[in-house]
């Protein structure tokens, strides 16, 4: 089946207009629909085929693989690539429409024909019509919602398709089941996205219900309650460097309302940080040495872990900063992979919301365990300072850090027991019973989740803040500013870092490579820079290969044809004198005629010149002509004679005249 | 043997008969040993007969001639299953087909039908009767014969038909003296009575075998290609050469050469044969036919407009 007349133009037209490469499609649609004009073919090997299509399909790999990860398309960037499908193919068909053949060898598109070939028949498939439905779907990878777009497509399907059309049926049927085949097609279409929107809204309800982000900035749920083991992954999340000192924690989010064993952020009105003019998101007022740290984001959003007292943000690649009262940051719009540095007041008070009577509250059932708790401790009575002071000692005395939460009493885990009799946990009771107690004994307090940052890595110059590493510590308000209260046991930490994996140090070499080729992907490029070198890594290899593959043929070719190819020259070359000595004496040979007839032919009167003649004819045909003879020496030879006959040629009347110049009766040498 | 001497042998045989058709001999020889057919195509009473006959005479082979006639059937040729009573099977009675040498006498005289029969055979190598295939003997050589002018009772080949057969000769009118010398030489007895064969089947054999040795240049095998090719698209020319004329020329030169002692094919050999291997496959148009030309000047022709590779 032939392509109708310019549908391939069609097609590329309608692709370049959807997908916005206009100019291109134009050089592309007349690049394919010349030969319609142009009569000149080329003889193209099976070979050129083949490489032009690896080539094709190389840099659709590469394409693959940078638009996945060396952007931060990711998957998406797959839609991306296939939308230039018919930029990428285009050489195999220009080949096709400009060779002689008029089909692409099989060979060139399947690898497994081109084992055990041996110069049979080169089988041939046309190409058009797969390239035309190439630019179908390349111009629907670009997803324009424009009512023109489907009937479009579906004349353009409709004209390739006419040459098909049932040669009995009249028009007046055939069109009627066109028009309806076309209206079945749209209305599936139209259920399918109907269908595919009310899956996505249903599992986006499912996901937001069932998996919460990393950072919940309302709401803490924690552990207490929970039975076993509470463990935590060796996923390094946080990187922390830079020239200013290391802070012992990161506040993740602080929360100030604690119900039914989990924390809430009661005063949760986010607002917009503003920047700072180049100088990045000022927090508060205050400076302080720089700390650069490194984490993930998830879908390019979440919240920030900070040390305390952030002042001002910096390099920050974010399209939204928000803090809410509590001193939490939240992030919109950020790289995968997230850097910045973050000025910290070592000696500010912050610019939290003050105290507030939620800052006061507890469950009345707790109360009376907590007072007991207070008064066991001699706290009951002392001034706020105090109390906040002397916890973590007591607590580090009388209570035991663990992760694995027992059940061995029969009774239910809470902060009652663990206040009372369990008296072990992790470092979400410790909190919360600081908290509580402070706020028992009249201290305003809160609650903070974050890292603690202790494990230093020399192997890449920072520190490595993971997933075990999270912790949980207490804010209490004493003299006019927010103080961190941690009294969670301080051997907590050597604890988790027990239960670390055998696996750890080549996961974190892993974490590390990741950590760098995110941040170069991410980096800040320059104007023309991102782009540039997005192009060069897929140009670079692919000319390389290009070039190899050239040599590498051309050298081969070399070896093949050296004969057959430098053989002529050089013999044109031997025989150049004595031509020419032939010409200069009225002989001329014609272009048709055999040299070695139209030397033998010759009307010589010299019978020994004859032969001489004979000679050299015979062997410039051997040389020529047999493919195995060609041999430089013998080439060489054969210039010697024939320039020595070349000079013994007289005029066939000059030598009748003179007999006392007698021609020289040649010998071969 | 060599193939210079295959050659020689047959030639020198050949020519105690065949008074002054070196060249053509030579060229019947080489379809002998290129495993191609030759049609000869001459005016009656030319020799055409006798030169086939004197070729199997010099082979020692087995030779059949069927004299082709309106009436003539497929299955004369072929052969045919006679259904026999006694063992109540039925037999096959090989037709004339089944021979190592086939003269097929005046071959356009039969019906289409009956040429198509002979023609398959060429081409394949095999006869299919009765849904049974049965191959054909090794070498399996065909010479036909037919009159120009005969227009009378004649089917001439279809063009697919004639593109089987690898050359097409003719002879022409022998010079006066040559026919004087016939006339002596046919004084006494048949001369043909006394050819012996000078060559073996084996010969035959192994001389085609040989014939792969000789060497093609590249540059020779694109000049066939390029004659052959420009008969498609000469002036005046309704149907051009096929395929099948380039690798016939090649191998016919191939013969050509070996027969001049030579291991490799040049150009004088591609030209010496072109002519009579491409001309019977070219249509000429029906003004340029009415006009006197012949595809055999028009191939001539084109030989002299293409430049031979030096």
């Amino acid at each position: 089946m032939k392509l109708p007349p310019l549908l391939l133009a069609a097609g590329l037209l309608f692709w370049g207009v959807v997908t916005g490469f206009p100019l291109i499609a134009l050089a592309l649609m007349l690049a394919m629909e010349s030969p319609r004009w142009i009569r000149a073919r080329w003889d193209f090997d099976p070979k050129d085929y083949e490489r032009v299509a690896d080539l094709c399909s190389v840099a659709f790999l590469l394409l693959m693989v940078w638009q996945w990860f060396g952007t931060r398309q990711g998957p998406e960037g797959i839609l991306t690539v296939l939308g230039w499908l018919p930029m990428i193919f285009a050489p195999v068909l220009l080949l096709q429409r400009y060779g002689v053949s008029g089909g692409v060898p099989l060979s060139a598109l399947f690898w497994s024909l081109r084992r055990g070939r041996s110069g049979g028949v080169v089988r041939t498939l046309p190409l058009d019509h797969g390239y035309f439905a190439v630019c179908l779907l390349s111009a629907t990878c670009a997803n324009l919602r424009a009512p023109w777009f489907f009937p479009v497509l579906a004349g353009l399907g409709l004209y390739a398709l006419a040459p098909l059309r049932p040669r009995g049926r009249s028009m007046a049927a055939w069109l009627p089941a066109v028009v309806c085949a076309v209206a079945i097609a749209y209305g599936l279409q139209h259920g399918l996205l109907v269908a595919q929107r009310q899956v996505e809204a249903f599992a986006l309800d499912f996901l937001r219900d069932r998996v919460f982000g990393r950072v919940d900035p309302y709401r803490a749920q924690t552990s207490i309650g929970d039975l076993g083991r509470v463990k935590l992954s060796d996923r390094i999340v946080v990187r922390v460097g830079g020239p200013g000192a290391r802070p012992m924690r990161l506040r993740d989010a602080v929360y100030d309302a604690f119900a039914h064993d989990a924390w809430f952020a009661r005063s949760n009105a986010f607002r917009d940080v503003a920047t700072e003019g180049d100088r990045g998101w000022r927090i508060a007022p205050g400076s302080g040495p720089e700390i650069a740290l490194s984490m993930a984001l998830v879908r390019g959003r979440g919240v920030l872990p900070l040390p305390a007292n952030p002042a001002l943000l910096d390099h920050l690649n974010v399209s939204k900063v928000e803090r809410n009262p509590l001193g939490t940051v939240r992030v919109q719009d950020g790289p995968a992979a997230l850097t910045f540095t973050v000025a910290a007041d070592a000696a500010g008070v912050g610019s939290e919301l003050g105290p507030t009577p939620v800052d006061l509250q507890m469950p009345e059932r707790l109360r009376p365990v907590l007072m007991e708790t207070l008064a066991r401790w001699n706290l009951a009575d002392r001034p706020g300072a105090d109390v906040a002071r002397a916890l973590p000692a007591a607590f580090a005395r009388d209570y035991r850090y663990t992760t694995l939460l027992t059940d061995a009493a029969g009774r239910k885990r809470s902060i009652e027991a663990f206040l009372t009799d369990q008296r072990e946990g992790h470092c979400e009771y410790f909190a919360t019973s600081t908290v509580l107690l402070l706020r028992a004994a009249g201290v305003p307090a809160r609650y903070v989740t974050g890292y603690a940052v202790r494990e230093w890595s020399a192997f890449e110059g920072e520190y490595r803040v993971r997933a075990r590493h999270a912790h949980a510590w207490a804010l209490a308000w004493i003299d006019g500013g927010w103080r961190e209260i941690d009294s969670t046991p301080a051997g907590w930490f050597d604890l988790e870092a027990e239960s670390a994996s055998v696996w750890q140090d080549t996961l974190d070499l892993l974490s590390w490579m990741h950590h760098r080729w995110n941040q170069w992907r991410d980096r800040d490029p320059g104007p023309s820079e991102g782009v540039g070198l997005g192009w060069l890594a897929i140009i670079v290899p692919l000319a390389g290969w290009l070039v190899w593959s050239v040599t590498r043929r051309s050298r081969r070719d070399v070896e093949e044809r050296r004969s057959a190819s430098r053989t002529p020259d050089r013999l044109d070359h031997a025989m150049a004198p004595l031509l020419a000595r032939l010409a200069t004496l009225g002989h001329a040979r014609d272009p048709s005629t055999p040299l070695r007839a139209w030397l033998r032919g010759l009307p010589l009167d010299d019978v020994a010149m004859q032969a001489a003649i004979r000679r050299i004819a015979d062997e410039h045909a051997r040389l020529r002509f047999d493919p195995d003879a060609a041999d430089d020496a013998q080439i060489d030879a054969l210039a010697v004679d024939a320039t020595a006959l070349s000079g013994r040629l007289v005029p066939s009347g000059a030598a009748a005249a003179s007999d006392a110049t007698p021609v020289i009766a040649t010998s071969r040498r | 043997m060599d193939l210079a001497d295959f050659h020689d042998r047959i030639a020198t045989n050949v020519a105690r008969v065949v008074l002054g058709q070196r060249t053509t001999v030579r060229k019947l020889v080489a379809a002998l040993v290129a495993g191609g057919h030759v049609l000869l195509e001459d005016y009656p009473g030319t020799g055409k007969t006798t030169l086939a006959k004197a070729l199997a005479r010099s082979l020692d082979a087995d030779f059949k001639r069927v004299q082709f006639t309106p009436d003539l059937l497929p299955s004369d040729i072929v052969g045919v299953s006679i259904y026999n009573p006694r063992d109540q099977q039925f037999a096959f009675h090989a037709g004339p087909v089944f021979t190592h040498l086939l003269l097929a006498d005046e071959i356009n005289r039969a019906s289409p039908r009956t040429q198509s029969a002979l023609l398959e055979a060429m081409a394949e190598g095999q006869v299919s009767l009765d849904g049974e295939r049965r191959p054909l003997p090794d070498p399996f050589f065909v010479v036909a014969t037919q009159n120009p002018v005969e227009f009378h009772g004649t089917y001439p080949l279809p063009e697919a038909q004639m593109d089987r057969f690898a050359l097409r000769l003719s002879l022409g009118y022998m010079p006066t003296e040559q026919e004087i010398a016939m006339l002596t030489a046919r004084d006494g007895a048949d001369p043909l009575a006394s050819l012996s064969p000078v060559v073996t089947l084996d010969d035959v054999r192994s001389a085609r075998r040989a014939l792969a040795a000789i060497r093609v240049s590249d540059a020779v095998k694109r000049y066939v290609v390029d004659l052959v090719a420009s008969t498609r698209t000469a002036p005046g020319v309704g149907l051009g050469a096929s395929p099948r004329a380039s690798l016939a020329v090649m191998k016919l030169a191939q013969a050509l050469a070996a027969f001049d002692g030579e291991r490799f094919v040049s150009p004088e050999h591609v030209q010496e044969v072109a002519v009579e291997a491409i001309a019977h496959r070219v249509v000429l148009e029906r003004d340029r036919r009415l006009g006197g030309d012949s595809a055999a000047t028009v191939v001539a022709r084109l030989i002299t407009a293409l430049p031979v590779p030096v």
